[in-house]
């Protein structure tokens, strides 16, 4: 786990909401870069360093909508957080299945803006930890053979090793010095932490 | 007889003048043919002096007044004689005739006699003696011949007694009253032909010595007898012509009263015959003449109005005002209208109130100053205005509530800065070392919010109230600059981009301001609603120029524009292009435009959008222009 400051990024075209929003989360400590439009923020460097976005929902030009979605096609994984001047159902319902991590309403009470802030942050260290521990997984599995990692998947299926000896066609000896390798490249000391691991290994919905 | 014939037809006279001179004076056989000519010369430049004298200072022939008489007698009793007499007792003298004075005097005294007997007589036949027989009445005509019959007899009897026969000398006057029964009657024309016809009696009977006269030599008695006739013809010629001067003097008179009568008449019928209710006010208040529409309005009967204080028409509280103004009024007087603009009430017999214009107009009659006042009862005219103002204010806020959500976007978003300021300002002063540099920043900006959140809210509340017309100093592009506050986040939402090319130093004009908000509310929302489908870029541009005299407003949008069929009716009531539109919005925009005495138009190039345009006189404060947009808002009132 590096210590990197995460960056709250605000994009709302309105001068003076921008800059009060901006000054309370300064004045909570985090640090903060903003943006009047959602172009200037697309063309805004480190945006792949930790931090969240506080995107006003309507704006001139791309709205925080299009701008949700345009980050998504990037592959961009920072928690977004809606601010809007009138509670849109439909919107808000749009953008939270699109992943947003809040829908707040101007003017927005302190409290729920820094809440909905660290609990944007905390959701994103804890995606980013999965994250690191993921690519750790897919290292080790990377150095597992054909026959281990078939056994492997055998294994985290349920199946016993005199299943997975009949199914291969192997002795049971043999499944049982297989799976040995697996747990220890793997790194893990039981069944259940495999399984877990192996949940790791598929495709992450960012 | 020169008189009354034109001067051109004078040449006729002359010759026969000179040949009957001629002729007679050769007869006389005194004097030879060419002196007789000579004197002719005489006699007529004599008459001719006469004449044009009387011509010259008498406009009414003949004879109408004692002044024209005047002048008669003096230019042909005195100077005519004196200009014939004179040459040919002059050459007479000349020559050695030594009876020149007594013969002088018998001339001078013989043409005088008849010229003054004679012209009158002859020159009233000539006027009016045609009209007299063809439409006298019979009476007169009656009494024309009793008189005469009268004046033969009593002549006969006075003037045909034997001669030096002791006659009483009283009995020559007998004649007197019949002569001055004519002139009373008859005047100038029956007194000249009395005078003529005693004149004659008396010669005629004196030549056959008959009469009162012949005694003595027969030059005394002609001077007497002259002297007699002259004596009693002035008097009664005088008598006669201030006779006729005062009966015409008194026909004039009765002709100017009946006139007066039949004016004010006149007068009554129109005052009685206009739709208004009309009163005539004196300079003291009291209301001199009134009409039926007067009683109708007010409930007040005719006898009762008149001779009443106007000011008992009005309200207890316009009273003593009014009185100020009456004075001011007759102080200048002149046409002019009041309770234009202003709330003026009349009050009724039984105390209720109308709202009221009055137009006075000053009268000059023979009694001093008056005014006439038309009184107009505006209540239904209010009614309809009242409506109208209903109608637009409902409209108003139909279209307000379409975009309230936006509106409500542009109130939130100040209000939400001021939050969030406040919350940060609060966290900073809970630090150890609190940055009051940036807590003053932040409470400038909670300030700057403030102000930006009710500017909005005053803006929607001016919209949002229901108001009367109202007349003020407008800057046309701040009301352009407030539509575009409310608008702003309804184009944004709308993805329409709002833009204004306003024209620096634009004049003030008269206006309401909440009126000519909604009539750009109304073009720039019917604007944004056009380009709905549209695909290219949306725009909406604002303009505002000056143009002679006038301020004009042009809102464009790309949209699809107006087709030419539908231009002309576009500003109709229930004509909309929208599916889901009243119609409504440009009617009322029209009516609202209308108030200000302009004129709004659409135009739609081919392929470029739709373009609207008002125009608002600078001057449009004036009366005219409201009278008639509030006769127009009571045509379109359904």
């Amino acid at each position: 786990m590096t210590e990197i400051v995460p960056i709250i990024h605000i994009i709302d075209d309105d001068d003076s909401v921008r800059k009060a929003v901006s000054r309370l989360l300064k004045a909570a400590g985090y640090a903060v870069k903003s943006y009047a439009t959602s172009g200037e923020f697309m063309m805004a460097e480190n945006l792949e360093s930790p931090g969240c976005i506080v995107l006003d929902v309507r704006m001139p030009g791309p709205s925080g909508l299009e701008l949700q979605s345009a980050l998504a096609r990037r592959g961009n994984g920072l928690p977004i957080i809606f601010l809007t001047g009138h509670g849109d159902i439909p919107m808000s319902v749009r953008a939270m299945k699109a992943g947003a991590v809040d829908f707040l309403t101007k003017p927005v009470q302190r409290q729920e803006l820094l809440s909905a802030v660290q609990n944007a942050l905390d959701r994103q260290a804890k995606h980013l930890s999965e994250q690191t521990r993921n690519q750790h997984i897919r290292e080790c599995y990377a150095t597992l053979t054909e026959r281990e990692r078939e056994i492997m998947a055998h294994v985290v299926e349920g199946k016993l090793n005199k299943q997975i000896a009949a199914t291969m066609g192997i002795a049971e000896r043999t499944v049982k010095a297989h799976r040995a390798q697996v747990m220890s490249k793997m790194q893990v000391d039981s069944l259940a932490d495999l399984v877990r691991t192996a949940s790791g290994l598929e495709p992450s919905d960012g | 007889m020169l008189l009354i014939t034109h001067t051109r037809q004078w040449w006729k006279f002359y010759i026969g003048l000179c040949l009957g001179a001629t002729a007679a004076y050769y007869e006389d056989g005194q004097i030879s043919a060419p002196i007789a000519l000579f004197a002719a010369q005489f006699h007529f430049a004599a008459v001719v002096i006469g004449v044009l004298g009387i011509r010259r200072f008498v406009a009414d022939i003949p004879f109408g007044t004692v002044g024209t008489m005047l002048v008669f007698v003096a230019s042909a009793g005195l100077l005519v004689p004196l200009a014939t007499s004179a040459p040919i007792e002059l050459t007479r003298w000349a020559m050695g005739a030594d009876d020149v004075v007594a013969s002088t005097l018998r001339s001078f005294l013989c043409v005088s006699l008849g010229v003054v007997l004679a012209s009158p007589a002859f020159t009233t036949l000539l006027v009016s003696g045609a009209d007299w027989i063809r439409s006298g009445s019979w009476q007169s005509k009656l009494e024309a011949a009793l008189l005469a019959i009268s004046l033969v007899v009593v002549g006969q009897v006075v003037f045909s007694s034997p001669a030096g026969t002791g006659t009483l000398p009283a009995l020559i006057y007998a004649p007197i009253p019949i002569l001055l029964w004519a002139a009373l009657r008859f005047e100038v024309a029956g007194a000249s032909w009395s005078l003529l016809a005693i004149a004659y009696q008396s010669t005629w009977n004196a030549i056959n010595d008959r009469g009162p006269f012949v005694s003595g030599s027969t030059d005394d008695y002609v001077l007497q007898m002259q002297l007699f006739l002259l004596a009693v013809s002035l008097p009664v010629l005088f008598m006669a012509a201030g006779v006729h001067e005062r009966r015409r003097a008194f026909s004039l008179l009765v002709g100017e009263i009946e006139e007066r009568r039949r004016m004010e008449e006149r007068f009554r019928l129109v005052v009685e015959s206009t739709p208004n209710a009309m009163l005539m006010v004196d300079q003291t208040g009291e209301i001199v003449l009134s009409n039926k529409q007067t009683e109708r309005l007010f409930g007040f009967r005719q006898q009762e109005l008149l001779g009443r204080a106007v000011e008992e028409l009005l309200p207890e509280r316009f009273r003593q005002d009014h009185v100020i103004y009456r004075q001011a009024f007759f102080a200048d007087p002149k046409t002019r209208s009041i309770g234009l603009g202003t709330e003026l009430f009349a009050r009724r017999a039984d105390g209720s109130e109308f709202p009221v214009e009055i137009g006075l107009t000053p009268i000059d009659t023979g009694n001093g100053a008056m005014v006439l006042a038309a009184i107009v009862d505006i209540s239904e005219r209010k009614r309809a205005e009242e409506a109208q103002q209903e109608l637009v204010h409902a409209s108003r806020l139909a279209m307000l509530s379409e975009f309230t959500a936006t509106i409500a976007h542009e109130i939130n978003q100040p209000l939400g800065a001021i939050l969030s300021n406040a919350d940060a300002a609060e966290m900073l002063l809970e630090s150890s070392a609190p940055p009051l540099d940036e807590v003053r920043q932040i409470l400038a900006d909670i300030r700057d919010d403030d102000l930006r959140a009710s500017n909005v809210i005053r803006k929607l509340r001016g919209l949002l109230r229901r108001g009367e017309f109202e007349r003020e100093p407008i800057d046309i592009n701040s009301v352009v600059a407030d539509v575009m506050v409310i608008l702003r986040a309804e184009a944004q939402r709308r993805g329409v981009e709002l833009r204004s090319e306003l024209a620096p130093d634009l004049p003030e004009l008269l206006g309401d301001k909440i009126h000519l908000q909604q009539v750009l509310l109304n073009l720039i929302v019917n604007g944004m609603e056009a380009m709905v489908e549209t695909t290219g870029p949306k725009k909406i541009s604002i303009a505002t120029y000056q143009n002679d005299g006038q301020i004009q407003v042009s809102v464009s949008d790309t949209g699809p524009g107006v087709s030419p069929e539908r231009l002309p009716r576009l500003f109709d009531r229930f004509f909309s292009t929208k599916k889901e539109g009243m119609g409504m919005g440009l009617a009322i925009s029209r009516s609202l435009v209308e108030e200000h005495g302009g004129r709004i138009w659409a135009e739609s190039p081919p392929s470029e959008g739709a373009t609207f345009r008002f125009n608002l006189p600078l001057d449009c404060g004036q009366a005219g222009s409201r009278d008639a947009a509030a006769i127009d808002s009571q045509e379109q009132n359904p």
